[in-house]
């Protein structure tokens, strides 16, 4: 299984985790497409303890036991 | 001395005169630039210059520690170093009351050791990254928005910030917007990043701290 976690103002999307199903070339965009996040409300990802942002994550193919942070961005002052 | 007397069971003398010495920027006087203003004179810096276009209004009352019902309608900046002062007369405040775009008036930072990111808006932050690196001082960087925040210190050239707000226009604070209560906490994480910083005490470089203190969690999710 694959573990997704969500933070701050993005748990709207699915609660603080969810699980899904491993699939052969599961990337990290078809879990963000499927929990129907907008590209533009994701700031950071971490897949299996790499920090990254979306441009270079989302293509990257997650693994049977994956574990992936999604952190949306935030400019308040 | 007696003034700085609760801050010397972590801060020694010479570490004190350390801080004494340094010249800092603050730009945005909003939630986090006026707990960061109240703070960096309290610690006793050299130097402060503080920038911000804006008044006070009503909205600001919740959270903004200079924001007063007999302060709506004046100057933060204006308003900022009057008090500021109050608290601590030895250090020098400079008010620059206009917007910080790539038109400022680049002779504020003359001397400055650091500078700290307290804008509220995406542009803004990736100007102080761009003038951070240009002029090589490192930027203490904060951000809040509803339970949340971030803080790190963003070394020049790093181009962290653009990085994490790249194709961004705004953040979670549009909807989340800005509570009573979350400014103060992470303005001051800023303030002991910065004390950490300028006294080689193992500070957040180069790392992004993300702060949930609703579920209480606490992680690196940036680093490089």
């Amino acid at each position: 299984m694959i573990t997704v976690k969500l933070y701050s103002a993005i748990r709207k999307y699915g609660g603080k985790e969810v699980m899904f199903e491993y699939k052969k070339n599961l990337r990290v965009r078809d879990i963000v497409e499927e929990l129907k996040i907008p590209i533009k409300e994701i700031s950071i990802i971490i897949l299996d303890h790499f920090d990254s942002t979306p441009d270079i994550m989302l293509d990257h193919e997650v693994k049977e036991s994956s574990l992936i942070h999604l952190f949306p961005p935030m400019a308040g002052g | 001395m007696d003034q700085y007397s609760k801050n010397m069971g972590i801060i020694n003398l010479e570490e004190h005169i350390k801080i004494t010495q340094t010249k800092v920027l603050v730009v945005g006087l909003g939630g986090l630039g006026g707990f960061i203003a109240s703070s960096l004179v309290r610690l006793g810096v050299k130097e402060l210059v503080i920038v911000d276009f804006d008044k006070f209004d009503e909205s600001n009352l919740n959270r903004q520690i200079y924001s007063t019902t007999s302060s709506i309608g004046k100057s933060k900046a204006e308003v900022t170093k009057k008090n500021l002062e109050d608290i601590n007369p030895s250090v020098k405040i400079k008010k620059v009351e206009t917007r910080y775009d790539d038109t400022i008036d680049k002779s504020i930072l003359d001397d400055i050791d650091i500078i700290f990111d307290a804008v509220d808006n995406i542009e803004t932050k990736l100007i102080l990254e761009k003038h951070s690196s240009l002029y090589n001082i490192p930027l203490i960087h904060g951000a809040i928005g509803g339970w949340y925040g971030q803080v790190g210190v963003i070394m020049p050239n790093s181009n962290i910030l653009s990085e994490i707000y790249m194709n961004k226009t705004k953040g979670i604070e549009d909807t989340l917007k800005s509570p009573t209560f979350i400014p103060g906490i992470v303005g001051n994480m800023m303030i002991s990043e910065f004390i950490k910083f300028i006294l080689g005490k193992g500070a957040l470089v180069n790392q992004i701290l993300y702060i949930d203190v609703l579920d209480h969690e606490y992680r690196i999710i940036y680093k490089k």
